[in-house]
């Protein structure tokens, strides 16, 4: 694990940003992907994002000032072209929060056949929430993100956050309900 | 929930391979570095050609600038020929006649 401080200068150093970047996507190009694929669901779809999220990162981290956590911006980077790949996904006026049903659909088709059923419910209960509800909950139940970083991510108050997770919480937890009764 | 929540952990309906994972990073972080060489000579190239134009707009307008003082500027043979034209022509052709006759050679050099 290369420390943030030394990452940073070596990617503010444009003779060792390249070689900064490759150490960069080591160390986070895991985290990254995984929640690009639990916003975007499809394989495909986020591998297309992740590539973009790369060259976003590279092309944009001269503009990165060091005033956080090289992580936090790695994720709202990601978070954004996410988003994008959602929008390209919607007709004109539709709101990508009406996406939830195609991205249920997604996921049905991607989903192993041995695959865990419950963790299947609870993956439905979280695309039934809206996209940002589901981006919050996912980086504090998933990523164990504290409420300020998720805050310096998505833009959002702490306070903002921190009902949207009780809010996501509590209608997962009637949606599980609700389809386990059934 | 509390109880669900723990049975799932954090696992997903779906699974990559580490191998996969490895590959995709792999290939989108040289995919990225390749671009950005490229945006970064075309950018390069960018500033090259707005500066040549810059340049190239210069050498026009002093150009200009220079071709419009010309057409500006007082004729000055006209006028330092005008008063003898009009001398000339306002004689007859006995005044002429009269005019003393200097051959080339008799004027003196300085």
């Amino acid at each position: 694990m290369t420390d943030d401080k030394a990452l940073q200068e070596m990617l503010h150093d444009p003779a060792h940003r390249e070689q900064g970047f490759r150490v960069l996507m080591k160390q986070y190009g895991q985290a990254l992907y995984w929640h690009i694929r639990r916003i975007v669901v499809g394989h495909d779809d986020a591998e297309d994002v992740m590539q973009e999220t790369c060259i976003r990162v590279l092309n944009g981290i001269a503009s990165f000032k060091g005033d956080g956590p090289l992580a936090t911006w790695l994720y709202r980077v990601a978070t954004n072209e996410a988003l994008q790949h959602l929008r390209r996904q919607t007709h004109l006026f539709q709101s990508i929060d009406s996406l939830g049903d195609t991205l249920t659909a997604k996921l049905q088709a991607e989903s192993s056949l041995d695959g865990n059923e419950a963790a299947m419910l609870f993956q439905q209960a979280l695309l039934a929430l809206p996209t940002q509800q589901r981006i919050a909950f996912n980086l504090r139940y998933y990523d164990e993100l504290s409420y300020e970083e998720i805050a310096r991510i998505t833009g959002k108050s702490v306070n903002t956050l921190k009902t949207n997770y009780h809010y996501a919480t509590q209608k997962v937890k009637s949606y599980i309900t609700e389809h386990l009764t059934r | 929930m509390k109880d669900l929540l723990n049975d799932i952990g954090k696992k997903m309906p779906y699974t990559e391979s580490e191998e996969y994972l490895d590959g995709l990073i792999d290939r989108a972080t040289e995919q990225a570095v390749k671009q950005h060489v490229v945006t970064r000579s075309r950018r390069r190239w960018g500033v090259m050609v707005a500066s040549a134009a810059a340049v190239a707009l210069l050498l026009v307008s002093i150009g200009l600038t220079v071709m419009n003082n010309e057409s500006q500027r007082p004729d000055v043979t006209l006028q330092t020929q005008s008063p003898i034209d009009e001398f000339l022509n306002s004689l007859t052709d006995e005044e002429v006649a009269q005019l003393p006759y200097i051959e080339i050679e008799e004027i003196p050099e300085y």
